[in-house]
């Protein structure tokens, strides 16, 4: 029997769930706090090489994309991303500063060669007590492309 | 030898498909959960409010009321889940009695401030009692606004329900207490 062996390309772990409640409210009378920002590594992610011999390993260029697919969501809700800096790595440009994730895909950051454990931040605005209480989810999909 | 040649070219395109089969998209799921939210809180502060009955000092008058530090303001916040009814904020006396002869009465001003949204609406006046009664009704999702000067503005009044059970050597400390209903 033929079993394909799948080459990870992109690998995407972590998500970010987050509980909003009174705490979130310096005191009574006022609205919510209208950002908060997740972990700073709250989503990590691997960008591979292919094929994976060492040429492409140190020197192939890709390019990283970012959407979100909503599941349950309000339209006054605004999901940011960025890459979290720990080590100045030339070889990784853009996305260090908050970009909307919208519902079209759009460039987040290039990459040259295999570059494993990229931390990703989130940031969601748009908060308000005028929003209803719900589970609110969106997917965020990162498409993986060469340059 | 035929058949060597076969099995080389399944093979090869055995190792094709593992290449085609690369993954270039990932996700991470976003969860957001919105809880209801129900806050709220008196300002400037919930000290003690002060209400006296003074005796007659002249023949032919009646007793005089005196109250201090009376004026109060509801602030609070409040959200909802979709199809769950309104909010309201009761009051009622938590503990203690009334001094015989008088009454205490609230009297609501309607809402002003910095709030907004669905904020509700006020009853004008409530005299106090243990039965717990809605002072303000109708509450949505919103937010008042911090401080005095915003939210409802609520004062306590003093009043003289019957001279004849005056007692001026009785004092009484009443504690009040405020509802905001929960879903």
């Amino acid at each position: 029997m033929y079993y394909p062996v799948q080459a990870q390309k992109l690998t995407v772990t972590g998500n970010w769930n987050l509980s909003i409640n009174s705490s979130y409210i310096s005191d009574a009378g006022v609205n919510l706090a209208t950002t908060v920002l997740s972990p700073t590594n709250v989503t990590i992610i691997d960008v591979d090489v292919q094929p994976r011999n060492s040429y492409n390993r140190q020197y192939k260029s890709q390019r990283v994309l970012v959407q979100k697919v909503d599941n349950v969501w309000n339209v006054g809700l605004t999901l940011w991303c960025k890459r979290t800096i720990t080590v100045t790595n030339p070889n990784i440009t853009l996305g260090t500063n908050f970009q909307q994730i919208t519902n079209n895909s759009l460039l987040f950051f290039n990459t040259v060669g295999e570059q494993f454990n990229i931390p990703i931040q989130y940031q969601l605005s748009g908060l308000s007590l005028l929003i209803p209480a719900n589970n609110y989810s969106t997917t965020i999909l990162y498409t993986l492309l060469d340059n | 030898m035929k058949q060597l040649v076969i099995f080389l070219v399944v093979v090869f395109l055995f190792i094709g498909n593992q290449f085609s089969s690369a993954q270039n998209t990932g996700s991470a799921l976003a969860s957001i959960q919105l809880n209801p939210i129900a806050l709220m809180d008196i300002e400037p502060n919930n000290s003690s409010v002060v209400l006296n009955v003074s005796p007659v000092t002249e023949a032919g008058t009646m007793n005089s009321t005196s109250m201090s530090n009376n004026i109060k303001w509801i602030n609070f916040s409040s959200s909802l889940a979709p199809s769950t009814p309104n909010r309201t904020i009761l009051v009622g006396v938590a503990s203690g009695n009334l001094p015989a002869g008088v009454r205490v009465k609230i009297q609501t001003s309607p809402y002003s401030g910095t709030g907004n949204g669905s904020i509700g609406n006020q009853t004008n006046e409530i005299t106090i009692s243990s039965t717990y009664q809605t002072l303000i009704n109708n509450i949505g999702a919103g937010f008042t606004g911090n401080g005095i000067n915003n939210g409802y503005m609520i004062r306590y009044v003093l009043e003289i329900s019957d001279f004849r059970l005056l007692d001026f050597n009785n004092s009484q400390t009443v504690s009040v207490s405020y509802i905001l209903s929960e879903i």
